[in-house]
C-alpha cells in the first residue's frame, strides 16, 4: 500500500545529482565562520589565533592592512627592542610582558622574525606616522645583526625621508639610530652629518629624552672612533652652553647623565684611545643559537627598574645569535635579554644578582648560555606526605657539586619560599616533618577593602597546616658556587610543563588554636595556644606559634601603628619563649633569632652563649 | 456489391496513406531488443520505476540531519581552538605556566590529596 510515484532512472539520476549538489553547498555554508565583526578603526582580537591575525592581514587592503599590522604586530607603545619580547631575564629578575591593546584582551605570541616581512611593508608603503619610524627601527637592528648594516641605513634614511614635520620625534629617534649604525660600522662621515643635523634640530627643539640619547652617542662614537683624548679637548674647549657645533667639528651636547659624565671623567684619567665593545654569543647548552633576542647592558641606576626605551646600550642577535655592543663607557653593567616564549621555555638562564660585566678599556666577551630546567622528581604532582619524614627527590644534574632546596608555602598573596636544606650533594635528601614545622617564615600581610593591613594566617602557619599546598625548588652550582641551573621557570607547552612541584603534607592535625588562627582571630588563638601551652609544656607548636604570632604582632604594630601596643614588652615575651624553645628543639632558626636578640640588646655573655650552640646546631643541620 | 466496397474502401485507404511511410522500424527494434551497449544504456536510463514516495520522501531529510550532525562534531577541530587562544600566562610555585595547562595537570592529580 502507500503512495507510489513512477519515476525514469535518468530522470532519478538527474534528481539524486541536485540533491547532493545542494548537501555539499549546505555544509560549505555551514562550516563557513560568522563573519568576525569588522572594525576599521578598532581591533577586536580577544579571540583570535596567530594564524588568523596573519589571514586578517593578508585579506585586507589598504588603511585596514596597515591598521591591522600597526595593532597586531606594532603594538600600542610603538615596536621598541625594548618591549617587543615576551620576557626579560636579567641576574636574578625575570619580566613577562603580555602586550595588550586598549583593553580588548591579549596578542597572540608572534616572534620578531614573523613581524619583519609585515613590518618591511609597512616601511615601504604603511602610513607615515610613529609605527613607521618603530617598524624601522626594529628593522635596522634585523639588518646590522644579519651584517647589513649599509640595508639598515637606508631603510632608516627612506624612513626619514618619509616622515612629515609633524613626525619630529620619530624623525629624530630615526636619525639617532642611523648614526648609531653609522658609528658601529665606521662611518664617521655619516655620523657626522647626522649629527650636525640633529644638533641643529636639538638647538631649536631641545627634547631631553632625545638629547640624553644623542650625548650618550657622542661620547661612545666620536671617543670610540676617534681619539677619546681627542674628543675630551673638544668637550673642554666648547663648555658651557648647551648645543654646538658644525661642519667637520665634533658636534658635542653638554647636558649629559650623571653615569656619562662619570664615565667620561674615567676616559678623561685614562690613557687609552678607543672606547671598548662587548660581545658574545646567545645560545642553549645544546649549541642551539638564540636568535633574534634582545641584549641589553644597563647600569646601575637602571637595574632596579624595568626596561626603558631609552636604554643606552641595546642590541639584537643575529641568526648565530651572536651580539656586539660597540662603544661601552667604562664601568659596571649588567646583562639583560629579551626572549621570546618558546625560546626560554623549559631552559633557564643561569645568573644571580650579583653578577656584573666590568668594562675597563678592553673589550669583553660575555655569552650567556641557557640551561635545560632541572626536573624534580618526589614529591611532586599534589601527593600527599603522611609520615613523619619526607624525602625530596630530583634528577642529577651533570657537573653539579651541590644543590640548594626551597620549599614554600602557598599565601593569600601568592606564595613565599625559603632555603630549607643547603649545599647537599646527592640528588636525594630527607627532612622530619617536625623540622619543617619548625621553620620560622616572614610575616606577610596583606590589605583588606579599608585598606587596612592584615596579617596572613597561613604565613604563620607556614607548613603546619595540612589543608595548604607546598611547593619546592631546587638550584643546582658548580664546584665554584655557580649556578648552574633550577627547577623554576617557565614551563610553557605541555611537553615542558614537567612535574608539577606541589605537595601537601598530611601528619599533623589542626588545633583548636590553629582553627582559630586560620579563621582570622588571632588575639583569640594567641590565648588559646598561651592556654595549651600552659596545659602541656612539651607542646612546642604552640610555643613556636607564640613566638611567630609576637612576631605578627610587632609588624602589625609597625603597619597600623596601635598606641596600646607594647613592643618591649612582647620582646622581652618572645625571648622568654625562645629560650625555653631552645632546651626542647635547639635549631639554628630560634638560635639565631636569640644571639640577634642579645646582640640588639648589647648582652655579649648571652650572645656568646647562644651563639656557641647556634655554630653547634649549623654543624648539625649538614 | 459487398466486396466491391470493400475494395473500394481498401483502395482510398491505400492512397490516403500512400504518402505515410514507416521509417522507424529499425528504432523500434532497437528500443524493444537492444543489441548495442549503447542501447543497452539507453534502454536502462529510460526504464521506469515504480516508487513508494514516504521512504524516498524521509531518506534526504535524514542525510541532512545526518551532515548536520556530522558537521558538529567536526567542528572543534576546524576551529582553530578556544583555550589556546585566551592563553594566560601564571606563576605557581616560582614557575611560569600556561594557566590552561596548569589547571589541566592539576585538576589530573586533584584527587591525590583528598584524605
Amino acid at each position: 500500500m502507500g503512495m507510489k510515484v513512477t519515476i525514469k532512472v535518468k530522470h532519478l539520476i538527474l534528481s539524486t545529482a541536485v540533491f547532493l549538489l545542494l548537501a555539499a553547498g549546505f555544509l560549505v555554508a555551514l562550516s563557513r565562520q560568522s563573519p568576525p565583526s569588522q572594525n576599521t578603526n578598532q581591533a577586536v582580537w580577544s579571540n583570535l589565533s596567530k594564524q588568523e591575525v596573519f589571514k586578517r592581514i593578508r585579506e585586507s587592503e589598504d588603511e585596514q592592512k596597515w591598521t591591522y599590522i600597526r595593532n597586531y604586530l606594532i603594538g600600542r607603545e610603538g615596536a621598541e627592542l625594548t618591549n617587543s619580547y615576551d620576557i626579560y631575564v636579567g641576574p636574578g629578575t625575570s619580566e613577562w610582558s603580555s602586550v595588550t591593546y586598549e583593553g580588548q584582551g591579549k596578542l597572540p605570541p608572534i616572534t620578531l622574525k614573523e613581524k619583519f616581512p609585515y613590518l618591511e611593508a609597512y616601511v615601504e608603503s604603511g602610513p607615515a606616522d610613529f609605527n613607521l619610524a618603530g617598524a624601522a627601527l626594529l628593522l635596522s637592528y634585523y639588518y646590522e645583526g644579519a651584517g647589513q648594516w649599509e640595508k639598515a641605513i637606508e631603510l632608516l634614511e627612506r624612513t626619514d625621508e618619509r616622515l612629515p614635520a609633524s613626525q619630529m620625534y620619530a624623525a629624530q629617534k630615526v636619525k639617532i639610530r642611523m648614526a648609531e649604525v653609522a658609528g658601529n660600522h665606521g662611518d664617521m662621515d655619516l655620523f657626522r652629518q647626522i649629527s650636525a643635523d640633529l644638533s641643529h634640530e636639538l638647538t631649536q627643539n631641545p627634547d631631553t629624552r632625545i638629547v640624553e640619547k644623542f650625548s650618550w652617542l657622542q661620547t661612545r662614537y666620536l671617543a670610540g672612533n676617534e681619539s677619546i683624548q681627542q674628543y675630551l679637548k673638544a668637550l673642554k674647549k666648547w663648555e658651557g652652553s648647551p648645543v654646538y657645533g658644525s661642519g667637520k667639528q665634533p658636534t658635542v651636547i653638554f647636558d649629559q647623565p650623571t653615569l656619562l659624565k662619570q664615565g667620561l671623567q674615567k676616559l678623561a684619567a685614562s690613557k687609552s684611545d678607543r672606547l671598548p665593545e662587548v660581545s658574545g654569543t646567545l645560545k642553549r647548552s645544546d649549541g642551539s643559537p638564540i636568535a633574534y633576542a634582545g641584549v641589553y647592558l644597563r647600569t646601575k641606576d637602571r637595574v632596579q627598574g624595568s626596561l626603558q626605551s631609552d636604554e643606552p646600550y641595546q642590541t639584537m642577535t643575529n641568526g648565530k645569535g651572536e651580539y656586539t655592543i660597540k662603544g661601552v663607557l667604562p664601568g659596571s653593567y649588567q646583562l639583560y635579554l629579551g626572549l621570546e616564549l618558546d625560546q626560554i621555555s623549559g631552559w633557564t638562564w643561569p645568573t644571580e644578582s650579583n653578577e656584573w660585566i666590568r668594562v675597563g678599556f678592553q673589550d669583553v666577551t660575555r655569552d650567556a648560555v641557557l640551561q635545560p630546567l632541572l626536573e624534580l622528581a618526589f614529591p611532586v604532582n599534589q601527593t600527599t606526605v603522611r609520615e613523619d619524614r619526607i624525602t625530596f627527590a630530583w634528577e642529577p644534574v651533570p657537573k653539579a657539586a651541590y644543590y640548594d632546596i626551597y620549599l614554600g608555602v602557598r599565601i593569600h598573596s601568592g606564595s613565599v619560599s625559603q632555603p630549607v636544606k643547603t649545599k647537599v650533594d646527592t640528588t636525594r635528601i630527607t627532612i622530619k616533618t617536625e623540622e619543617l614545622y619548625h621553620l620560622i617564615g616572614g610575616i606577610s600581610s596583606y590589605s583588606d577593602q579599608d585598606r587596612k593591613m592584615i596579617t596572613d594566617p597561613l604565613s604563620l602557619l607556614g607548613f603546619s597546616n595540612p589543608d595548604n599546598r607546598f611547593f619546592w625548588t631546587v638550584n643546582a652550582y658548580d664546584n665554584d658556587g655557580h649556578l648552574l641551573t633550577r627547577s623554576d621557570g617557565y614551563r610553557i607547552g605541555n611537553d615542558k610543563i614537567g612535574n608539577l612541584p606541589f605537595f601537601y603534607l598530611k601528619e599533623r592535625e589542626l588545633t583548636l588554636a590553629d582553627r582559630t588562627l586560620l579563621a582570622g582571630n588571632l588575639d583569640q588563638a594567641m590565648k588559646q595556644y598561651e592556654q595549651a601551652y600552659k596545659d602541656d609544656p612539651a607542646d612546642t607548636h604552640s610555643l613556636h606559634m607564640l613566638i611567630v604570632m609576637i612576631d605578627a604582632q610587632i609588624s602589625e604594630h609597625r603597619s597600623n601603628g596601635s598606641d596600646s601596643f607594647d613592643r618591649e614588652n612582647a620582646e622581652k615575651q618572645q625571648e622568654t619563649y625562645l629560650k625555653e624553645m631552645v632546651l626542647l628543639h635547639p635549631t639554628s632558626g630560634y638560635l639565631s633569632r636569640l644571639t640577634d636578640y642579645y646582640y640588639k640588646k648589647k648582652d655579649w655573655q648571652a650572645y656568646n652563649a647562644y651563639y656557641k650552640l647556634y655554630e653547634k646546631a649549623m654543624a648539625r643541620d649538614s | 456489391m459487398r466486396k466491391t466496397e470493400q475494395l473500394l474502401i481498401k483502395r482510398t485507404l491505400e492512397q490516403e496513406l500512400s504518402e505515410i511511410r514507416f521509417t522507424q522500424a529499425e528504432e523500434v527494434l532497437r528500443a524493444t531488443h537492444p543489441r548495442s551497449w549503447r542501447d543497452r544504456v539507453r534502454a536502462f536510463l529510460n526504464k521506469e520505476l515504480e516508487l513508494p514516495l514516504v521512504p524516498l520522501g524521509t531518506a534526504p531529510l535524514f542525510l541532512m540531519a545526518a551532515l548536520f550532525v556530522y558537521h558538529l562534531a567536526e567542528q572543534p577541530k576546524t576551529h582553530p581552538g578556544g583555550p589556546q587562544l585566551h592563553r594566560e600566562l601564571i606563576e605557581e610555585g616560582g614557575s611560569y605556566y600556561w594557566k590552561d595547562e596548569y589547571e589541566r595537570k592539576v585538576n589530573g592529580h586533584e584527587g591525590d590529596h583528598q584524605s
